[in-house]
């Protein structure tokens, strides 16, 4: 019984050693682009570029040591169904809550398939939104939905 | 021999506990996140078809009545234009309906700008139906596309008046 216990009790430890820190993301977008978005009408063309709203995405960043514990949130995008002419963007929009601190991501950056820094920040945040801007929208672009998988990666620093 | 149990049944309790408690904090943790996370995002182009003129009517009076050896009159306008969106990838077509039969001996004629693909060209529209006016529409926008009327009337005795709807209508064919 001992025994037992005790590789409990050892592999409880390591899994908290081990544990490092961590990020989820809440919330994507769903837009229409139709008639009513036309710059004036028949005659027109569509808008080029479309926001999300401002807190389209929320993110946390867990699981910091509390020790200063510093990390980066990486972005990228993989196509489900995507049309060459569009072009996603991504910024962040609210600094969120927590004991620790954030920087960078305040201006709209390309969102590839390969992955690129949009902020970085020190011990746990909460609330940090981020917005969506798409771009290169036209009547040119072929009746369609859209699809993109938008993935954040924290890595420790 | 008795304390030494007494102290292995402390220890594990201790374990046990310790164990439990860990597993509490450590498992809602995991579940909490791991290093990357996806969300999606997701645009629908709808289907556009947008057509307007530029005004909403027009006046046509046949006054070539008196010349010598005519047996009809008729009059044309080419003041309106039509401006035209669409996004059916290249399929759209114009319309062109009075919606009912021109009264007899009078015609009405239709011939619209081609909006970047094919007008049909003056085409009579006296019997009321839908005419193809313009088809092969291609996908963008276009303003100041031309429009133009054309009333025939034969020599009567009679004034002649008549007052006819046109519909133009864009189609994904």
């Amino acid at each position: 019984l001992l025994k037992c216990f005790a590789v409990i009790a050892v592999i409880t430890f390591l899994a908290y050693s081990s544990m490092a820190v961590s990020i989820t993301a809440i919330g994507g977008v769903s837009r229409v682009i139709d008639s009513s978005d036309l710059i004036a009408g028949a005659g027109s063309d569509l808008h080029d570029t479309y926001e999300s709203p401002l807190d389209a995405t929320a993110i946390e960043i867990l699981n910091c040591s509390g020790t200063a514990e510093g990390w980066r949130v990486d972005v990228s995008r993989s196509d489900v169904e995507w049309n060459n002419n569009l072009v996603l963007y991504v910024r962040r929009t609210s600094n969120g809550v927590g004991d620790g601190t954030i920087s960078g991501g305040g201006e709209y950056q390309e969102v590839t398939s390969s992955p690129s820094t949009l902020f970085s920040g020190v011990n746990n945040r909460q609330f940090i939104y981020v917005q969506y801007k798409l771009a290169g929208e036209s009547v040119q672009v072929p009746i369609d939905r859209y699809i993109s998988n938008v993935t954040f990666t924290v890595v420790d620093i | 021999v008795n304390i030494l149990k007494k102290n292995t049944i402390k220890l594990s309790l201790f374990l046990a506990v310790f164990a439990f408690v860990g597993m509490i904090a450590v498992v809602p943790a995991l579940a909490s996140g791991g290093n990357s996370d996806t969300i999606n995002v997701s645009y629908q182009n709808d289907a556009i078809a947008q057509l307007s003129v530029s005004s909403p009517s027009v006046s046509l009076h046949v006054t070539d009545y008196n010349e010598a050896g005519n047996s009809q009159g008729s009059a044309t306008d080419a003041s309106v234009t039509y401006s035209v969106t669409t996004n059916a990838g290249g399929t759209a077509k114009i319309t062109g309906s009075i919606g009912s039969p021109m009264e007899s001996t009078l015609q009405l004629l239709a011939n619209l700008g081609s909006a970047g693909g094919m007008s049909a060209g003056e085409t009579d529209l006296t019997d009321g139906s839908s005419h193809d006016l313009v088809s092969g529409i291609p996908n963008g926008s276009s303003t100041g596309n031309s429009i133009s009327i054309k009333f025939v009337a034969p020599i009567t005795a009679n004034r002649v008046t008549s007052s006819k709807t046109l519909t133009l209508t864009l189609l994904d064919s």
